[in-house]
């Protein structure tokens, strides 16, 4: 599990995380949404230990991150938003890094790569950048660490791409793996979320399982706005809509426009 | 699991780095090795042989130059914001890390380049048949290479060549991995410039020190060791001097060590 808590963070003089408190559970697919510069990124750098946070901590199964200790490191696999690839094969790189994961599942990576129609002897080099971020996603689903974070994952996908995207990730996922994606892309990941954080500058603004959204909220699609709707949004196919679910009501979460209604709100 | 320490992890960490990162020099390689080509031709345009002692000097000052620049190349990324985070998140220790750079940079990379070099040079003899001598004399690393002081006799043997050199390239190996850690852009370019920096500051600050005493201060100062220094033969002060310089050399090569340890462990990205 991943316990934060006061977690402070700043460029310089430019603060972008400020005292957050959270928790990432295990076997859950969390969306970690926000506005360009919130700290997105920036908290996955953290959680990688890639940065190391001004103030408050932050406790990876009993790990801080910016120790970068072997045990963690093997826990723990990052895509950032731009990954570029190093200049060997796909089948070289995995093998080479394999080695520190125990949990690698080759037969598994020849399936994803076949899935996504990837020839394994293909250097990064020569991949286009969709081709490379489909190439690495295969490669950390088959190491099958516990904590999977995915930094814009569905960024210079083509639309079937994004589709096998979304089956891989539920297919690999289990109850012992947590992965975090970040995205603004919410469409391509909204059937995958089991819960979903929005940050702001300087703030968590919702932190909350999609049963709970779901609980709380009803999200409606309809030529007329209803009387107690809390926020609404025009489209071509009418007005979405997001009111309190008094009723206990089931529909089907539209996180663009709880995302909007939550930022509209600050 | 030891978070330190594992030899079968950092047997593992060895084995990945050698295949993902060496491949990057052997390149750079491939074009310290033409310019041994393009020199060979160029002398026989000019003459009918390649002297050896010419070959001998070629091949060493490419393979130093390739082994000094070879911690920028073959870790070229390892602190670069966007590309190193791959080599940040290695599932191994920072000693490990470090004991990996050692072995590639201080081992396997001078092996590489030297064979590389030396076999450049034997087959461009082997194709022209117009080298004098079977093959270059690499006086630099002759185990048996003799020092002459200025009038004096031959000392025999000069302590240690091999090891005196050894430790000389891997002080200079040293210094590049560490500069390699510490800068992020333009690495070789600031490392020369910093050199260069620090020593103009080193001769303002010995012209500043000499200006502020006297001849008499430093009589006085190391007055004991003129004495102790005066009874000795010049083979003894020599040895001494040997000595010296070669701790003083060892020494630089820790602390330039441990300054590398401790920018990859504490290095953001």
């Amino acid at each position: 599990m991943i316990t934060i808590r006061d977690l402070s963070f700043a460029y310089s003089s430019e603060k972008v995380l400020d005292s957050i408190t959270t928790t990432f559970e295990q076997g859950r697919v969390y969306g970690l949404l926000g506005a360009n510069g919130v700290g997105k990124s920036t908290l996955f750098k953290l959680l990688c230990g890639l940065l190391t946070a001004k103030e408050g901590s932050i406790d990876i199964d009993g790990y801080s991150p910016a120790d970068r200790k072997p045990g963690f490191l093997s826990k723990m696999f990052y895509i950032p938003e731009d990954f570029e690839g190093p200049a060997v094969s796909i089948k070289s790189y995995a093998a080479g890094i394999s080695a520190f994961y125990p949990n690698y599942d080759e037969q598994q990576l020849r399936s994803l790569l076949n899935d996504f129609e990837i020839d394994i002897n293909r250097k990064f080099t020569t991949l286009s950048l969709g081709q490379r971020k489909r190439a690495i996603l295969c490669i950390a689903l088959s190491m099958n660490t516990e904590y999977l974070l995915l930094d814009e994952p569905t960024n210079g996908l083509d639309i079937p791409s994004k589709l096998e995207f979304r089956k891989m990730v539920a297919r690999t996922m289990d109850e012992n793996r947590t992965i975090i994606i970040s995205t603004h892309q919410v469409k391509d990941v909204e059937n995958l979320l089991d819960h979903i954080m929005i940050l702001d500058k300087r703030a968590v603004l919702l932190d909350k399982s999609v049963a709970d959204i779901q609980d709380e909220y009803l999200f409606e699609t309809g030529n007329a706005v209803p009387d107690d709707a809390l926020f609404v949004e025009a489209g071509l196919g009418g007005c979405s809509s997001i009111r309190k679910n008094v009723n206990g009501e089931e529909s089907r979460i539209n996180i663009e426009l709880l995302f909007n209604y939550i930022n509209s709100k600050k | 699991m030891n978070e330190i320490f594992d030899i079968k992890r950092l047997g593992r960490l060895i084995k990945y780095e050698a295949t993902n990162y060496i491949p990057n020099f052997f390149k750079s390689l491939l074009i310290f090795a033409s310019v041994i080509a393009a020199v060979w031709i160029f002398s026989l345009t000019v003459e009918s042989a390649v002297c050896p002692h010419s070959r001998d000097a070629l091949v060493g000052t490419l393979f130093i130059l390739a082994i000094v620049l070879s911690p920028f190349i073959v870790y070229k990324d390892m602190n670069d914001r966007k590309k190193g985070y791959i080599y940040a998140m290695i599932p191994a220790s920072t000693l490990e890390k470090l004991l990996s750079m050692i072995v590639l940079c201080v081992v396997i990379v001078p092996i590489l380049a030297y064979a590389v070099l030396t076999a450049t040079d034997l087959l461009l003899w082997l194709l022209s048949k117009v080298g004098i001598g079977a093959f270059m004399h690499m006086e630099f690393y002759n185990p048996f290479t003799t020092v002459k002081l200025v009038g004096d006799e031959y000392l025999q043997p000069y302590i240690y060549p091999v090891f005196d050199s050894i430790i000389y390239l891997v002080n200079l190996i040293v210094y590049s991995i560490m500069f390699n850690t510490i800068f992020r852009k333009n690495k070789v370019l600031k490392t020369i410039l910093f050199n260069i920096a620090m020593s103009f500051a080193f001769v303002i600050l010995t012209a500043v020190i000499v200006n502020m005493t006297t001849p008499e201060f430093w009589e006085d100062t190391f007055k004991g060791l003129v004495e102790w220094l005066d009874g000795k033969t010049d083979v003894e002060l020599f040895g001494y001097v040997m000595t010296t310089v070669r701790c003083l050399t060892i020494l630089m090569s820790m602390a330039f060590l441990s300054i590398t340890y401790f920018r990859i462990k504490k290095v953001n990205y």
